[in-house]
């Protein structure tokens, strides 16, 4: 009987073999080659974008909204799941399709509240998602039909051109207690991205837009920005690259501060993709104890 | 000032091209193809940035695309997808101790699946989580799959000897 310290020899023996396959000499030729076909073929596209003042780009736009409700989370939730119960407010798919054309295969899903105490501001969200969304497919659209045309015109077959995608869909940030937060997402994807992010907080019973300055008091902008410098200053001693420094990183927070609440009823203040950070760092988000 | 998806995938190409080139032979056995899988691949990964949703993924999602560029080779050569990892020839060029042979062949023996699942996990040491998504899959059906191929090597390597 051979052992499981062999096998874990051999197998060490095997992954040595794996590792000391020869590489052909001019593997760093062909790697080369490949990168520069591919800046050749990009430039050529730029430049004609550029004409065309087309610009490619990834878009994603987050609308959240929290909402103060009267209720308390559970039985919201329960009640609008029970037919006949008076519902209570909740998230429900309002429109829902899928697009698949030449030009976009767009994968669509708008919600809409319902159950709001003020039928009016519920009218008024609901109008507001609607049209934002139209808005960004209607412009997606157009984008996706130029940069077709361009792509054409430079030569690409209509066989390999990849349409543009699209999507929208919706994820229930909080349900706790008289609030609900929620975000609403518009993505598209193209050659290269950028992304953009809108946030909402409205409060039912004041029918008023909530701030940063209604959860937090006067001294808010005082609060969060020590908040998050104490966090940035902990993370860059771990991962010195997280955030930019100087005029481009954090230098403290805007009037109309992206926020949205969160599962332990939190506020989390967002910034946009690239807005402190690179790229890497994703859409920064930092928590503030109330 | 943002670190560009496209730099981070150029930089991972050229300080990994041994890498991602040792990986595309697994599959094809072959230099030449091994390299015209490269050249593919590094092409399709700068023109497909956009679809690296997190940077320090980087490692599997280049992997993946490498995986699926043999398939798709392999497939329109109409080769037996077959996943070991020294081909004959170079079995009698390589220094292999006789007694690992059996265990070679062991493995060799098996669906390219569980193939797949030793390259990744013992030869590339990658954590299951990372294999999961090389392979597009979820973690526990890595796991579950994972562990019935090292029982099976292990019954069959205790018996032989």
């Amino acid at each position: 009987m051979k052992g499981v310290d062999n096998l874990k020899k051999e197998i060490e023996e095997l992954k040595k073999e794996y590792k000391n396959v020869p590489t052909p000499d001019n593997l760093n030729d062909v790697v080369n080659k490949s990168i520069s076909n591919y800046r050749k073929e990009k430039s050529k596209m730029k430049k004609i974008k550029q004409f065309k003042s087309i610009v490619a780009a990834c878009l994603l736009i987050i609308t959240s909204f929290t909402i103060g409700v009267n209720t308390n989370e559970s039985f919201a939730i329960t009640a609008g799941k029970i037919p006949g119960v008076s519902m209570l407010v909740q998230l429900v798919s309002f429109d829902s399709f899928k697009i698949e054309d030449e030009i976009v295969n767009a994968n669509v899903n708008i919600p809409a509240v319902k159950g709001f105490e003020s039928e009016t501001l519920e009218q008024q969200i609901n109008q507001q998602i609607q049209e934002r969304m139209n808005m960004h497919l209607e412009k997606g659209r157009l984008k996706a039909k130029e940069e077709k045309k361009a792509y054409i015109e430079t030569g690409g077959t209509v066989d390999n051109y990849r349409p543009m995608i699209i999507e929208i869909d919706y994820a229930v940030k909080s349900y706790i207690d008289n609030r609900i937060s929620f975000a609403v997402y518009y993505f598209e994807s193209r050659a290269s991205s950028y992304s953009k992010t809108y946030y909402y907080t409205i409060d039912l019973e004041e029918n008023e837009l909530l701030t940063l300055e209604d959860l937090l008091g006067k001294d808010y902008e005082e609060k969060v920005n020590q908040k998050i410098y104490e966090i940035i200053n902990k993370e860059l001693e771990v991962s010195p690259a997280k955030y930019f420094d100087g005029d481009m990183g954090f230098n403290g927070i805007k009037k109309d501060q992206n926020f949205y609440i969160n599962e332990d009823n939190q506020i989390v203040v967002v910034f946009d993709k690239y807005e402190i950070a690179p790229g890497s760092s994703g859409e920064p988000e930092f928590i503030i104890p109330n | 000032m943002e670190i560009d998806n496209e730099v981070v995938i150029e930089e991972f190409i050229r300080e990994h091209q041994k890498d991602l080139y040792r990986f595309a032979y697994s599959y094809v056995k072959n230099p030449n193809d091994a390299l015209d899988i490269v050249q593919d691949s590094v092409y399709k990964a700068l023109k497909n940035s956009n679809t690296l949703k997190e940077q320090d993924k980087i490692k599997t999602w280049m992997f993946t695309i490498i995986r699926n560029t043999s398939f798709t080779f392999l497939k329109s050569k109409n080769k037996e997808i077959s996943l070991s990892v020294i081909e004959e020839k170079s079995e009698e060029e390589s220094i292999s101790k006789t007694e690992v042979i059996y265990l070679k062949n062991l493995i060799k023996n098996l669906d390219q699946e569980s193939q797949e699942l030793i390259t990744l996990r013992f030869y590339e040491d990658l954590q299951f989580n990372e294999i999961a998504e090389v392979l597009e899959t979820n973690i526990s059906t890595i796991k579950t799959r994972f562990y019935k191929v090292l029982t099976q090597i292990k019954n069959s390597y205790e018996r032989s000897g």
